[in-house]
């Protein structure tokens, strides 16, 4: 057997994961604005702006080498709530589905979203606090129920509701303009997670990962397994970021790869497996589910 | 008490309290960037991304701060700090995902607002030749004309004073950036409704305004 080269996926989750958190800075201080908000001046001519720059502007709507993107999950609370598909931005959504839609949806959750990132570290030091929570308080599919309700509230009260509250840009958001709508949702989510529920927000709760859990019943990514090497040790299981019973076909011998939508392809489950049963590869998404 | 309850119970409260705070407030007096329509539809449309606000070579676009409220990250004009300077591109509209800025052809048709001049305020009611707004207006002898009155009991004297047209002004805010006046307020500023604004502005015609130079 290959030497095992040790948390290979998860230290390149980790790059992706600090680049995407860092990325939006970039720009800003290219133009030489300041961050937090500060620093504005009262200029007469006009300045170089972060607009300017090979790619500018944040987690929910960016321009990407010349490619612009929105947020699809705001794209459809604007939607709803605007009662209206006329506005050309909508447009934008379409890259982001496209390619999260042939990978997998919930790769954003695994790779680049900073909730994830930081729930991450939250996780790791309530461990290292040995504060015991409880492994499963709300069903992983609540996701896709709370995405729908925020985008039907959305369109009963005609405001993108999650966007009142969106703890995934939050932090960008704060630390680029100064701005800090969804830091209260923050908070919320490190008390949840270190005293309430093991990852219930990424796991059960975020909408956005709703959303994406149903993109992820068509990406051609998934993780697969070589039943011929797993002894059932469950060391997968329990590195899972996403939920251990995504796990419960490959490893009953019924399935060959992870079929549940909600596979955010964190790779956690193939760094930990001791005897590589697991891999990461390209699947058609056949027999898939939520 | 156990401490998953009490880790439920504090990320509920938690989660409660910033959703409620979250929902309040209204940006009914908030300048928006030229294309906003009403608040209603501003509202509806702002996803809080901060792309204008990065497009804007004026740094006249900022985010609403404050930790709370339903306004917080959405982009408004401080017209006193920095106005809008109706870039002939529109560059914070073009930088819109979901036309919170709708599309605008011409300078002249973008409708942030209008400028309502306070006459208690007003350095040019009371006598003196200021015309600073009207000199200030990128649509002077449109938005802002200057009438010329007799002055109240001085036979030698005009008064020269800015009058806005509701039908032209635009609401950009250079007038209110430039006034020479601050104190106890600004005599001038920008209303975001246009009825309302013209209300203020009869309401202000009516007003006896005494020169304190009469006599």
């Amino acid at each position: 057997m290959a030497k095992k080269r040790k948390g290979r996926w998860t230290i390149a989750r980790r790059v992706v994961q600090i680049v995407v958190a860092i990325l939006f800075f970039v720009p800003l201080s290219a133009a030489g604005w300041s961050a937090l908000g500060l620093g504005f001046s009262s200029p007469e001519e006009p300045l170089a702006t972060p607009s300017g720059f090979a790619w500018w502007g944040s987690l929910s709507s960016s321009h990407l080498f010349g490619l612009d993107l929105l947020d699809p999950f705001a794209a459809l609370q604007v939607t709803a709530a605007a009662k209206s598909v006329a506005f050309a931005g909508l447009a934008w959504a379409l890259p982001v589905l496209v390619a999260y839609g042939m990978v997998r949806g919930r790769a954003f959750c695994g790779w680049a979203c900073p909730v994830n990132l930081l729930c991450e570290f939250v996780d790791w030091l309530r461990g290292k606090l040995g504060i015991a929570v409880r492994e499963r308080a709300v069903p992983r599919k609540a996701k896709v129920g709370i995405a729908a309700a925020v985008l039907a509230l959305s369109a009963v009260c005609s405001v993108p509701v999650f966007e009142l509250v969106n703890p995934i840009s939050a932090v960008n958001k704060a630390v680029l303009f100064g701005s800090f709508a969804g830091v209260f949702t923050l908070a919320a989510i490190v008390f949840a997670e270190l005293f309430w529920a093991h990852r219930v927000w990424c796991r059960a709760l975020c909408p956005l990962g709703g959303m994406y859990e149903t993109l992820g019943c068509v990406g051609l990514v998934s993780v697969k397994i070589d039943h011929d090497l797993c002894v059932h040790c469950g060391a997968c299981q329990a590195a899972c970021l996403c939920d251990p019973e995504i796990l419960d076909d490959v490893l009953s011998g019924k399935a060959g790869r992870v079929v549940a939508g909600d596979c955010m392809l964190c790779g956690k489950c193939v760094d930990v497996c001791p005897y590589s049963a697991l891999k990461i590869g390209f699947a058609l998404p056949r027999h898939p589910e939520l | 008490m156990e401490t998953t309850t009490f880790g439920a119970i504090a990320a509920a409260g938690v989660a409660a309290g910033g959703i409620a705070v979250c929902f309040a407030g209204n940006g009914e007096g908030l300048l928006r960037p030229p294309g906003a329509a009403d608040e209603a539809d501003f509202r509806a449309r702002c996803i809080k991304c901060g792309r204008c606000l990065e497009a804007c070579p004026y740094q006249a676009i900022r985010m609403a701060k404050g930790p709370t409220g339903a306004e917080t990250g959405t982009p408004v004009i401080d017209a006193r700090a920095q106005a809008c300077r109706l870039c002939a591109d529109f560059p914070c509209i073009a930088a819109c995902p979901t036309e919170a800025l709708h599309p605008v052809s011409a300078r002249d048709e973008v409708r942030m607002g209008c400028a309502v001049i306070n006459r208690d305020l007003c350095i040019a009611v009371q006598g003196m030749r200021c015309e600073v707004c009207y000199r200030a207006c990128p649509f002077i002898d449109s938005a802002i004309a200057i009438g010329a009155s007799v002055r109240e009991g001085d036979a030698i004297h005009a008064v020269f004073e800015p009058l806005i047209d509701p039908e032209k002004c635009v609401g950009c805010g250079l007038c209110v950036q430039r006034c020479v006046v601050s104190d106890p307020q600004v005599a001038i500023e920008i209303v975001r409704d246009y009825g309302e604004a013209r209300r203020r502005i009869d309401e202000e015609q009516a007003k006896h305004v005494s020169n304190p130079w009469a006599g």
